[in-house]
């Protein structure tokens, strides 16, 4: 799907940059799947990228994550994958919009 | 989706004098209206992918030539939706010549179309009229926005009914996605705030959440979808719905985008989402 950055995209109106929606990835927890990196396979809009030796996943391109889009925690054997509290969210957006 | 070609399916029996009549009707039919579609059992059988694109894309009707109904039940094994079906057993009984049950044939579902036309709609979603979808075309793709909904960034829509609402999947969402074969609904009495997951699907392309476009308890699923996914594909702002919600607070509605401003946005993420370039 998406190849585009979300950078210089909006959401609800408000700059994506603006929006602090992108998952963080537990370094302890995580083994890059044993090399298959399952997120990365899964997330068809390119946030991750992969590291080698030892096998690892990074966030690669943060504003391209969905805002308020979790499907990737439910893939990663390891649970190694944290976003931030939604409404937490909804109220950044909703104060951006109102400025 | 709007379904606006008529898709008529004949008795395939050669040996019987139903499908010899079937294929004479449809073939007069033609000659009197070339946008109907003529279907082909055996392309169904073999589901070859145009033959199933038509028959889900359009209004159906099956012509079928004996008790046995075999064009009937292809189309039900192959679409979930209603389709209008006629036996002619009684008129290939007549004693009469070929060119007369033929015609009598056509007027059978002339006049059913006719009465279907005339009918008060039984669904509780209305039909499509005129100017009920906004609409946009990117190369080859249309972008369908139904008037008088509240559109989520995450493409989702909002249909308010009295002090409930209804949700479900944009056209947008339903292209980007491909073809649906499971979902996963939440259940009724679940309560989900902006944002939230009501459950999701899957499709030939993707695994997705059903993020939710407002706070709300789910008071009503559509149960259809979990034997016929494809509804959301099929028609997404009628029967594809995904929930009946009762809102925590109907003023929410204001964060999302009206019809005409989804449009806008829809047309540059599907620049994006599609990497089609908007025509000018």
């Amino acid at each position: 799907m998406s190849n585009k950055g979300g950078v210089g995209s909006t959401f609800m109106g408000v700059a994506r940059e603006t929006i602090p929606w992108w998952p963080e990835v537990d370094s302890d927890k995580c083994d890059g799947c044993a090399g298959e990196f399952d997120c990365l396979k899964f997330c068809p809009h390119l946030v991750y990228k992969s590291l080698d030796n030892p096998p690892l996943i990074e966030v690669e391109n943060k504003y391209n994550c969905v805002v308020f889009c979790k499907a990737c925690q439910k893939m990663c054997p390891k649970d190694a994958l944290s976003f931030p509290n939604k409404s937490d969210i909804l109220r950044i957006i909703k104060e951006a919009r109102s400025t | 989706m709007f379904l606006s070609a008529k898709y008529v399916l004949p008795c395939a029996g050669y040996d019987r004098p139903g499908g010899k009549v079937s294929r004479l009707a449809v073939d007069l039919m033609q000659s009197m209206d070339s946008t109907i579609i003529i279907g082909s059992i055996g392309a169904l059988a073999a589901e070859r992918p145009v033959e199933i694109k038509d028959l889900r894309s359009s209004n159906v009707t099956c012509i079928d030539g004996c008790s046995m109904k075999c064009a009937s039940k292809m189309v039900e094994k192959h679409s979930a939706r209603e389709f209008d079906s006629v036996e002619v057993t009684k008129i290939t009984d007549l004693d009469k010549s070929i060119d007369e049950k033929t015609r009598a044939v056509v007027d059978m579902i002339l006049q059913l179309w006719d009465a279907t036309s005339a009918a008060i709609p039984k669904t509780i979603e209305p039909e499509p009229k005129g100017d009920e979808y906004l609409t946009e075309m990117i190369d080859k793709f249309i972008l369908r926005v139904k008037n008088g909904l509240f559109y989520s960034d995450n493409d989702f829509w909002v249909q308010q009914e009295g002090e409930l609402t209804r949700i479900g999947a944009t056209d947008l969402l339903q292209q980007m996605v491909s073809d649906i074969y499971f979902i996963d609904l939440t259940d009724v009495g679940t309560h989900a705030d902006f944002g939230d997951e009501l459950g999701s699907f899957e499709s030939t392309k993707i695994a997705m959440e059903i993020i939710s476009p407002l706070s709300g308890t789910v008071i009503e699923k559509n149960t259809k979808l979990e034997d016929s996914p494809e509804l959301i594909n099929e028609d997404p702002y009628g029967k594809g719905w995904l929930y009946i919600i009762r809102p925590d607070d109907i003023s929410e509605l204001d964060l999302l985008k009206t019809a005409n401003e989804y449009l806008g946005y829809g047309v540059e993420k599907a620049k994006h989402e599609l990497g089609k370039k908007v025509s000018e």
